[in-house]
């Protein structure tokens, strides 16, 4: 009985005008609640609360309302198709579409072909490949990177670290990143940064690296400058290592990244590095510390051998979180850090 | 290090600045000495949250004890962004050992997110949707 109040209470908020704010309310339970009632009386009716659950911000809830939708599979696909049209809601329900992968939707998708944001268009294909059971063609990457308009002259980003894929300090138009396009005037600004999982695992920072190789591959640029954070920036090296990667970074600048000796930068993919850290970033240390209490610490966890093109810059934090105040625009301006690579003397 | 060495690592440990507290309660992570458990029990109750992950750590480092895994809870949850990250890590690396607690303490709170992702982490089910 308690689970139907709840599911009555959130169609109670659906209904008025401010609906996008009683989405962001939603919890995990409350899927489930709409779910098992789903199970129980399969009125489609049950399932407007998970389809609403899909615009929220909370990954948990709109997780659980994609793994609930694909459950139930074609019931739901009316519903899905609504929300396509709504932007909150528009990639996870495309997701769940093409799970279920019922032609009754090819229209409403084929649709999605000309929207203007690259990554839907790209999703909107793969779903309809995934209706007519077919795999992208091997020429399929090559195309898509022609369509983002070509290589552009420089670029410089962000990767986040761990368990920061929500946070916005990372994200275009937070003040880091419009500070460092004051400085360079090529921060990337799409609403398609990249970003990555942010699990704390080997796994997850392998999956990001092939991620960032893909990105990197329908973002061309010609000068690439990647600003990364703690663990952020193993993901860099680990993408300079995979054998695919034939990538090429002009500037890696570190921030309090774990040094480890199961990470390695492969220089022939990156011109210069430079790896700013404090020596009272407590953090960046215990990031050093793998599964079974193996301590991986390299340098202490802090510094990299140093080379004509690996420089160690020590910085001194002021607050008593040092490693998320490497990422503040009051650091940067203190210690007159700078997204440009230094300038390599000839001898 | 030699005895005099670790009870001075002790002594900064309990009444050191910030900073001398958390430097010793990382290199007692490192040394994992036995002696230095009553101070780690007291620190995993300061104030500072970062400061309590890596006592927490040390204790548990030391021997396996519970109250140390207890420390690195809330902080994943808490306003502290150094804390919260330090208290991932501390827990991968503690790794499975950490399971059977955090599933007893989900099932106390199911509405900690935090430890259902932790034990998706720890179980090998990180995975990525876009």
């Amino acid at each position: 009985m308690a689970s139907r109040v709840a599911i009555k209470k959130k169609f109670s908020r659906r209904k008025k005008p401010d609906s996008r704010r009683a989405s962001e309310k939603f919890k995990p339970q409350d899927v489930r609640y709409a779910f098992e009632a789903y199970l129980r009386d399969k009125k489609t009716v049950t399932l407007r609360p998970i389809v609403a659950a899909l615009a929220t911000p909370n990954d948990d809830v709109k997780y659980a309302a994609m793994y609930a939708l694909s459950a139930i599979g074609q019931p739901a696909n009316e519903l899905l198709r609504t929300a396509l049209h709504r932007e909150a809601s528009l990639r996870p329900a495309l997701l769940v579409l093409h799970d279920i992968g019922d032609p009754k939707d090819r229209p409403a998708i084929e649709n999605l072909l000309r929207h203007p944001d690259y990554n839907v268009r790209q999703l909107a294909f793969r779903t309809l490949l995934a209706i007519d059971h077919k795999r992208p063609p091997d020429e399929f990457w090559k195309r898509e990177i022609r369509a983002v308009g070509g290589s552009i002259p420089s670029l410089t980003t962000i990767i986040h670290g761990t368990w920061a894929e929500q946070e916005t300090w990372w994200r275009w138009p937070s003040d880091l990143p419009q500070y460092i396009e004051s400085l360079s005037h090529d921060f990337y600004k799409g609403n398609d940064a990249f970003k990555w999982s942010g699990d704390n695992t080997m796994e997850a920072r392998e999956s990001a690296a092939r991620q960032l190789i893909a990105w990197l591959r329908t973002h061309p640029a010609k000068r690439v400058t990647l600003i990364a954070h703690s663990h952020g920036g193993n993901v860099a090296f680990k993408a300079s290592q995979l054998d695919e990667a034939n990538i090429h970074i002009h500037h890696l600048m570190l921030l309090g990244t774990p040094i480890r000796d199961d990470y390695k930068p492969n220089m022939r993919c990156i011109d210069q590095i430079t790896n700013v850290y404090s020596e009272r970033d407590t953090v960046q240390w215990l990031g050093t510390w793998g599964p079974g209490l193996e301590n991986h610490a390299r340098n202490g966890g802090r510094r990299l051998p140093e080379s004509s093109n690996v420089l160690n810059r020590s910085v001194t934090t002021t607050t008593n979180e040092p490693h998320s105040e490497l990422h503040t625009v009051q650091l940067w301006k203190r210690e007159h850090l700078e997204p440009q690579a230094r300038e390599v003397e000839v001898a | 290090m030699n005895a005099q060495e670790q009870k001075n690592l002790i002594a900064s440990l309990r009444s050191g600045s910030h900073q001398a507290r958390l430097r010793a309660a990382t290199e007692l992570v490192n040394i994992a000495e036995p002696s230095a458990v009553p101070a780690l029990k007291e620190a995993i109750r300061a104030k500072d949250p970062l400061l309590r992950v890596v006592s927490g750590f040390a204790l548990w480092r030391i021997n396996r004890d519970i109250e140390g895994l207890e420390a690195l809870i809330e902080p994943l949850s808490g306003k502290s962004e150094d804390a919260r990250e330090a208290a991932v890590y501390a827990l991968g690396a503690i790794g499975s050992e950490a399971i059977p607690f955090l599933e007893e303490y989900l099932k106390k709170d199911p509405s900690k997110v935090e430890i259902r992702r932790l034990l998706r982490e720890l179980c090998g089910e990180s995975h990525d949707r876009p």
